[in-house]
């Protein structure tokens, strides 16, 4: 490091001779360095060797770059180069052999890369738009016992700001939707109530005007601006580049955009792109209390920071945790066992990122063993070409190339035929990753699968990866077996002892046809799982269901206002040719988890955890959920009449497991309220756990301005979306309604994990039959060219055509039921693992076992006929002259 | 590079190694070309056959108390490709470097 400094052209040839040609390189330093050395002497000498002079040594040196690089023809004549062409050359030479090599390959290396890539765009893929996100931590409150991250308090947030030496910049925000009005037209967005330091802690950059700063933020919220996604600017806007200054109306408040956010920019949660950001305190205004700034029981901001360069984010969580010790001391009300918890990356929820890991080790480990079949069967293929070769890699040794060259040398084929089938499994992946997207719903849960499943430098380095190993993988035992000729028998021009090798080729088709049995029962046992979860009951009939999202607080609906449109749209719908029912409810029945809360028995201090659902008259109707005791909401359960609820069967028995509920009372909510009705238990969210508990309102009773839309249709629902528009639309065209979607849209995407796994599984399970199949045939194929002569005598002697026949199936069958039998046992030891993804089926469950084996065996005999019946084909004069 | 056809900047390298400047940098020193373009060229040249290449013996360097130092000289088909050169580039011979008073270092 010292050369750099006081001898820097020194230290610029030692750079440069890196890329010199290694057999050139000494000879190339000594020709510069001596000039150089020679002419920084003299200068010395001269006493001339002042900064003018070494700018002109620097300047000179840098004239051996060129020199360099002129050099790099010279590569043409090294070793490998030379290895590659020869290689290059004998793949060409066998046209059919490397086609067979390379797509076998591809198949195995793209179905790798498509997961790897699915993988990379949910789990990987940092945020988009923001200045280095690997430096970005998301930090959020720990409570025990709980695994999510959760929001923090505004109070939590300032102090940790102002505390903190660990983050170059601590940011928060809140989600939030907005009704957006502009030109003519309502239309629902996501959007963020940001902090002044949102954008400047993730360095996002405006294309227009500017985008919110502390300024902005102003504590009495009068400061009604707000930034604007390209994304949105492109598309309501048309690319007006007069757009800053200009107003528009968020949820009926008049707002001054004053920038828009440079593309790729949508917010902070990758795949729920967002397209308006407020200034936080603009909540002031809607929520005048205060109550959300000034309390520390509030918690509702998401946190981020950026870590200072140097701190490592260790060092980051040692000091929030003293931050939040010591706010634990200040504040023992509310800040009491409440951890800080600090996650690397920004963009991802922590608890749906961990579990979709979990969920890829089974896909992942399918993808691994196809591949691991591929390399088998070119390993295979390797071994059965060799034979031709023999007399050239013995040629090769005779005349005295070393072991390790032919070795290098073959590994140098196996290597290319590897980055050839990792080209063509990129293209193929290209394709299988958008096969798998298509697996995907729009939505899972509440994530939106709406992200880039494109190509980047991860999925690349791993496809280059990945090739690289399954060149050497593949490559290394046929190399190792084949530079280990018996010379002088290949040199006297004997037969190859072919019986050795075949051993070995027996052996990795009896290992292929083993692991595709486990693939094939892993399939069996998904697609079990499937058909089992599709066919449970969930409790209600979601097909001919539209469900749509209507929103009437953000358009500023007073509750006697939003009484009256409800019933009138539910009358007008109801009265609208070919819709059977319609009712309102505040959640969907798979519940988003929000509506959960404590009931009591009336008098009874034991708490009872339940979902609740505020439902219309016409609910139970239109999801046909039978009320099994008592009676349903009428119109007169309203606000002037006493409050009533209607508890699910699994609640009922909760409550009251050995008496009728009927006209019993519960405390909700901090009412006292009437049981009127049991109803049947509908599913929830996981349609494979049995029914949680639910306790239903009526709308009537409890207003809620924001309500699901649940429209039971006569015809198929999915063309009710334009009668429920234009419905809606005559009542308020400047309402937006969203998320119009069908009931059984959202059932089906529940079983997405399910469904995925199931289609994966067979996938890889045919892929891995296909390239058994083709293993087995390949050595069959081979073996019979091998013994011609000896068909041809047995032919000759008398043998018929079935025997032959027989012979060749025989052997073939022998290597796939050994292989079954491996593979079986194998499945019993490996399927116990994946028994977390399996339901209503046992992990050892022997029909899927023994279905599993047959369809093995069946294509096995395919696999062993077609060779077999050429060879009986043989006509034993033309098999003879051989010999 | 196909023999017989030199360009004026290789042409004027080779006039200048045949003139007695035979090692790089005095190359450099005497033309006024960037050390880029004069090592490639004689690399060109030497593949072309129209120079040699030998390393001093250490015994002359460590006489003259320097690195050993690697010398190009012209061979015979070197000669004749530099007199076709300079039929050609008529300039050759007017800016031949022995007219060139080498800038002191």
């Amino acid at each position: 490091m010292r050369t750099l400094l006081t001898r820097p052209h020194l230290f610029l040839i030692s750079m440069i001779g890196i890329i010199v040609p290694s057999r050139l390189r000494a000879d190339w330093r000594d020709e510069w360095e001596a000039e150089l050395k020679y002419r920084e002497s003299l200068l010395a000498d001269w006493d001339r060797l002042d900064w003018r002079h070494k700018w002109d040594l620097l300047k000179r040196s840098t004239g051996a770059f060129w020199d360099a690089l002129w050099l790099q023809r010279q590569r043409l004549e090294d070793d490998i180069v030379q290895d590659l062409r020869f290689g290059l050359r004998m793949l060409v030479k066998s046209p059919a052999f490397t086609l067979v090599c390379v797509f076998t390959l591809a198949l195995g290396i793209g179905a790798n890369t498509a997961i790897f890539s699915v993988v990379n765009a949910l789990l990987l893929r940092p945020l988009a738009g923001v200045s280095d996100p690997g430096r970005l931590v998301q930090l959020g409150r720990q409570y025990p016992n709980r695994t999510s991250l959760s929001d923090s308090s505004y109070p939590d947030f300032v102090d940790y700001r102002a505390a903190n030496t660990t983050m170059t910049g601590l940011a928060a925000m809140s989600p939030t939707a907005f009704h957006l009005s502009a030109r003519g037209m309502t239309e629902r967005l996501e959007g963020e109530l940001v902090v002044g330091d949102y954008f400047k802690v993730l360095g996002v950059t405006p294309i227009h005007g500017r985008l919110i700063a502390p300024d902005d933020d102003r504590d009495d919220g009068s400061n009604l601006v707000c930034v604007i996604s390209s994304r949105l600017w492109h598309r309501r806007f048309n690319d007006d580049s007069h757009i800053v200054g200009s107003t528009i109306t968020l949820d009926g408040r008049t707002f001054t955009i004053i920038g828009v956010a440079r593309e790729p920019f949508a917010g902070v949660k990758i795949g729920t792109p967002r397209d308006i950001w407020v200034p936080l305190t603009t909540l002031r205004l809607t929520n005048p209390t205060g109550a959300h700034f000034d309390q520390r029981r509030a918690s509702w901001l998401e946190m981020f920071g950026r870590l200072q360069t140097g701190i490592s984010l260790q060092q980051a969580r040692t000091e929030f945790s003293l931050i939040a010790a010591r706010l634990e001391r200040a504040y023992p009300d509310t800040n009491a066992r409440t951890a800080v918890r600090l996650e690397a990356g920004l963009g991802r929820d922590v608890d749906f990122a961990s579990e979709l890991r979990q969920f890829t080790y089974i896909p992942f480990a399918g993808v691994g063993i196809v591949l691991l079949i591929a390399c088998v069967n070119v390993a295979g293929l390797l071994l059965a070409r060799a034979s031709t070769r023999h007399r050239e890699i013995a040629t090769r040794l005779a005349i005295g190339a070393g072991r390790r060259r032919v070795i290098r040398q073959l590994l140098t084929e196996s290597l290319t035929l590897a980055l050839a089938g990792g080209v063509a499994g990129l293209v193929l992946g290209a394709w299988l990753t958008m096969w798998l997207r298509s697996l995907l719903p729009e939505r899972f849960l509440f994530f939106s699968f709406d992200v880039d499943f494109g190509l980047d430098w991860r999925v690349l380095g791993f496809t280059i990866a990945i090739s690289t190993v399954t060149g050497v993988l593949f490559g290394i035992a046929p190399a190792i077996r084949i530079s280990r000729p018996d010379l002088s028998a290949v040199m006297k021009g004997s037969q190859i002892s072919g019986h050795q090798r075949g051993g070995l080729r027996a052996a990795l088709v009896v290992s292929e046809v083993a692991l595709s049995v486990i693939l094939l029962v892993a399939a069996g046992l998904c697609v079990r799982t499937l058909r089992n979860a599709e066919g449970i009951d969930i409790g209600y009939q979601a097909a001919r269901v539209l469900t749509a999202r209507i929103d009437l607080r953000k358009q500023g609906y007073t509750r006697d206002r939003g009484r009256i449109f409800q019933q009138q749209l539910l009358d007008r719908l109801t009265a609208t040719p070919g819709v059977d029912s319609a009712a309102l409810a505040i959640t969907l029945p798979l519940n988003d988890g929000r509506w959960e809360d404590a009931v009591r028995r009336e008098g009874d201090p034991t708490r009872f955890q339940t979902f609740q659902n505020i439902v219309s008259r016409d609910y139970f109707k239109a999801m046909s959920i039978p009320v099994l005791m008592g009676r349903n909401f009428s119109r007169r359960d309203d606000e002037r009449t006493p409050q009533v609820a209607i508890l699910s069967q699994t609640l009922a028995r909760m409550m009251w497991p050995n008496e009728s509920p009927l006209g019993k009372r519960v405390t909700f909510d901090g009412r006292s309220i009437e049981v009127i009705g049991i109803a049947r238990d509908a599913k929830g969210r996981n349609l494979l756990e049995s029914p949680g508990p639910m306790l239903y309102r009526s709308l009537l009773q409890q207003y809620q301005p924001s309500t699901v839309l649940h429209l039971r249709t006569v015809l198929p629902p999915d063309q009710f979306g334009e009668t429920v528009r234009r419905e809606v639309g005559t009542l308020d065209k400047d309402l937006p309604i969203y998320a119009v979607a069908p009931l059984q849209e959202h059932v089906t995407a529940t079983l997405t994990p399910q469904r995925l796994l199931a289609h994966l599984t067979t996938a890889f399970g045919l892929l891995a039959l296909l390239l058994a199949g083709i293993g087995l045939y390949g050595l069959l194929a081979y073996t019979v060219t091998e013994r011609t002569p000896e068909i041809g005598v047995r032919m000759a002697l008398g043998a018929h055509r079935a025997d032959v026949v027989r012979l060749f199936v025989t052997h073939g069958m022998k290597l796939a039921l050994s292989g079954a039998a491996l593979g079986g046992l194998a499945a019993v030891a490996v399927m116990p693992l994946i028994k977390g993804a399996l339901f209503g089926v046992s992990p050892l469950d022997p029909v899927t076992l023994a279905v599993a084996q047959c369809v093995l065996v069946a294509a096995a005999l395919i696999a062993c006929y077609i060779p077999a019946r050429r060879a009986a084909n043989a006509d034993p004069k033309i098999a003879l002259r051989y010999e | 590079m196909g023999k017989g056809f030199l360009t004026f900047a290789t042409a004027t390298i080779l006039n200048t190694v045949s003139n007695g400047y035979s090692y790089g940098f005095d190359i450099v020193d005497i033309t006024g070309m960037p050390s880029g373009t004069v090592y490639p060229a004689l690399r060109r040249l030497e593949e072309a056959g129209y120079l040699a290449s030998k390393w001093e013996t250490e015994r002359t360097a460590y006489a003259q108390n320097r690195p050993r130092r690697k010398y190009y000289e012209l061979t015979r088909a070197g000669r004749d490709a530099l007199a076709a050169a300079i039929e050609r580039y008529r300039l050759l011979e007017h800016t031949a470097p022995t007219r060139m008073r080498p800038r002191q270092a």
